[in-house]
């Protein structure tokens, strides 16, 4: 004969069977552990341009936000705004134009020209610093590059820095 | 005389988990920005000179610039290697195409990794280098720290930075102040 079944058993609660998370959040806390240690405080960074491969370099100073030229073997565009495609500055120097990138000296000297007009920042240091980054496509020719550089210095800004990747 | 206590008071005592919902949320939200900041592939960047103009007249005496000792250290790169120049040594000319450092046979592609490194040598240069400067340090050289490097119209721009990375490399380093051999590079152009 079967035993009758527990009256206190009938009485207790179904336990809750939804899907424990206490594992996942472990792994969770793991990850975004892990990104807070990479994540740099420093201030804006510089991210790498689409389309383009820099050069490997062991010199690591960090970059800040500046505005910022990227040359690729295609195009050539200044903070994300597309100036002129490669027949303008890839290959040898131009007699009539030297090495000034016409359509880049533009662009420039027109920011340049709004960064002077702004006068002074918050912290009372001219607005307009004279400093660019240059992301240039490690296949680019020098004499190419050189004008890039030129032009820039050209439309004012003369403290350049060339961005690069860490490698041996 | 106290109460036998409740049978059923003591079927609740049942672990619970605390309810992480809330926090995943959070969780699923900070993790993706995080990734959209995180630095995978760390950036550096090199300053560079640019020439100066040494046209013109002006300027002190004739005198002190008579007394200035210059260096002029000029690193000239071509398809054939490496060529230096300074008032130390003149144009130090190597057997083959006048390079003092000629490149290794054969090419190189870019788009392999490393490749270029071993047809340029690198090294070689730097070690030429560090000797120029030892020979040169506390010998008055008004610009001791500064070299132009020039490039031939097809250099790669990765060859132009490697050679800046040696060019301003660190050199005697058993010292406490690691010296760096060139800080001061500017660009030249060839005509």
């Amino acid at each position: 004969m079967a035993f009758q079944p527990s009256k206190g058993k009938r009485h207790r609660k179904k336990a809750d069977t939804g899907v424990s998370l206490t594992s996942l959040m472990d792994a969770m806390t793991i990850i975004l552990l892990f990104l807070l240690n990479q994540f740099s405080a420093d201030g804006a960074l510089v991210t790498e341009a689409e389309g383009l491969k820099l050069p490997e370099s062991l010199n690591l100073d960090k970059p800040k936000a500046k505005t910022t030229i990227v040359a690729t073997t295609q195009q050539l565009v200044v903070d994300n705004e597309f100036i002129t495609d490669a027949s303008d500055y890839m290959g040898p120097v131009d007699p009539q134009h030297g090495f000034v990138i016409q359509k880049l000296f533009d662009h420039l000297d027109a920011r340049a020209q709004e960064q002077i007009d702004l006068g002074d920042g918050p912290d009372g240091e001219p607005i307009f610093s004279g400093e660019i980054l240059i992301q240039g496509d490690r296949a680019m020719d020098y004499t190419s590059f050189l004008k890039v550089v030129y032009t820039a210095s050209q439309a004012g800004f003369i403290k350049i820095k060339l961005i690069t990747v860490e490698g041996d | 005389m106290a109460f036998k206590p409740s049978a059923r008071k003591k079927q609740d005592n049942d672990y619970k988990e605390p309810d992480m919902l809330v926090i995943m949320n959070l969780m699923v939200c900070l993790i993706p920005l995080l990734l959209s900041c995180a630095e995978f592939v760390k950036m550096g960047t090199i300053e560079i000179n640019l020439p100066t103009d040494s046209g013109g007249g002006g300027g002190g005496s004739s005198a002190s610039l008579e007394k200035a000792k210059k260096l002029d250290l000029k690193v000239l790169i071509t398809e054939a290697g490496f060529t230096i120049q300074s008032n130390l040594r003149g144009i130090e000319k190597g057997p083959v195409d006048n390079a003092t450092i000629p490149v290794k046979p054969g090419s190189y592609d870019l788009t392999i990794p490393g490749s270029y490194k071993e047809h340029y040598p690198f090294e070689e240069l730097n070690v030429k280098l560090i000797s120029m400067k030892k020979e040169i340090e506390g010998q008055g050289y008004t610009d001791e720290s500064n070299v132009q490097i020039t490039c031939g119209n097809n250099v790669p721009y990765q060859v132009l930075v490697k050679t800046m990375d040696k060019v301003k490399a660190k050199y005697d380093k058993n010292k406490e102040v690691e010296k760096i051999l060139f800080s001061n590079i500017a660009l030249g152009v060839t005509l």
